[in-house]
């Protein structure tokens, strides 16, 4: 089968026969790709390590009725995003825990995107900042679709798997985000021309 | 810096940084793991078939003799409810405090007349007025007949 040449679900399947050093070597082969998702999903947060714990433990417990359809990625993205969906809501609901932090977990004080204006030249730190600044401005789900794409390369399918969603309602949503991307950064391209 | 291409987006997108994952982030983990199921990690666990078997098991789990046992003791246990329940409940009889009443007959007869030989006295008591039982009050008592 297509999906036992994956590389993840090959790990899973020996972890599931017992092999505990297989399970290391998901932790130590999706651990960025995780840390990734998560800090792009939700930006700069005090709980990333947490969260990203807990989508291991949680693909940890899953080891008896994990069953091999499709990648791992999939199936451990899908996890991912459920916790990053679960915590940006408990954001909104509590805007204390919500303030945001740099990696180090230092408190960054809230980004203001005014600060940012396309008169003003930008170096690659800013660039970035404006850029994440527009990705969090996205809707969580055109956010998440388009982190998918372009950061995991997931197609339309995987994506809709993990989102819940058909590839055709990905497609769309994809288009929403592109569009409303271009619009914000439109002027600084402009600009730096 | 972005292109002058038609995919400047994306490469405006690939200056948005990930997270560094953390150092020792898996023995984090690890530890995580052993403290939320000790020996789990260590022990390779091959399914439900081979976890030890508790008094809590199913009932298709367990041999002819245990699910005999455990229908007794089910029994058993119903029984005790039942006969204490009977015990607390109707067999200790009623709890409310119950009226002896007569079934009328010839006392309820004789209580009637009574009754009315009573309420006679009572009319001739009302006939007298304030005055005439004051003035028969006087005529007793020496001193306020003097005053009269």
């Amino acid at each position: 089968m297509a999906e036992h040449d994956d590389r993840g679900v090959q790990l899973m399947l020996a972890f599931q026969r017992g092999d505990n050093a297989a399970f290391d070597q998901i932790v130590e082969e999706f651990q960025g790709p995780v840390f990734h998702m998560l800090r792009r999903l939700l930006g700069p947060h005090a709980l990333l390590e947490d969260l990203a714990q807990e989508a291991f433990v949680r693909l940890y417990r899953a080891r008896e009725r994990y069953q091999p359809r499709g990648k791992l990625t999939t199936f451990l993205y899908r996890i991912t995003y459920n916790l990053a969906l679960n915590r940006s809501r408990d954001d909104k609901r509590n805007k204390l825990s919500a303030l945001p932090v740099d990696d180090q977990g230092r408190d960054v004080g809230l980004q203001n995107p005014d600060s940012l204006t396309p008169d003003v030249p930008l170096d690659q730190g800013n660039w970035a900042r404006l850029v994440a600044n527009a990705l969090a401005e996205l809707p969580e789900n055109q956010r998440s679709a388009l982190v998918f794409q372009h950061y995991d390369g997931l197609d339309l399918t995987e994506i809709g798997e993990i989102l819940g969603i058909s590839p055709k309602a990905v497609k769309s949503l994809l288009h929403r985000a592109r569009t409303h991307l271009r619009d914000s950064l439109q002027p600084y391209r402009d600009a730096e021309q | 810096m972005p292109n002058n291409n038609d995919f400047w987006l994306d490469d405006m997108l690939d200056q948005c940084p990930g997270a560094e994952v953390p150092e020792g982030f898996a023995e984090r983990l690890h530890q995580r793991l052993q403290h939320d199921d000790p020996g789990v990690a260590e022990v390779p666990c091959t399914g439900l078939a081979d976890m030890p078997r508790t008094g809590l098991a199913p009932i298709w789990r367990l041999s002819f003799g245990k699910r005999l046992a455990q229908a007794g003791l089910t029994a058993a246990a119903a029984l005790l409810l039942i006969t204490g329940g009977y015990w607390l409940g109707a067999g200790e009889g009623s709890g409310f405090a119950v009226i002896e009443v007569d079934d009328g007959g010839d006392l309820a007869v004789s209580d009637i007349q009574e009754i009315f030989r009573n309420r006679e006295i009572l009319e001739t008591w009302e006939l007298a007025t304030d005055d005439q039982l004051e003035f028969l009050f006087h005529q007793d008592d020496p001193e306020l007949a003097e005053e009269d």
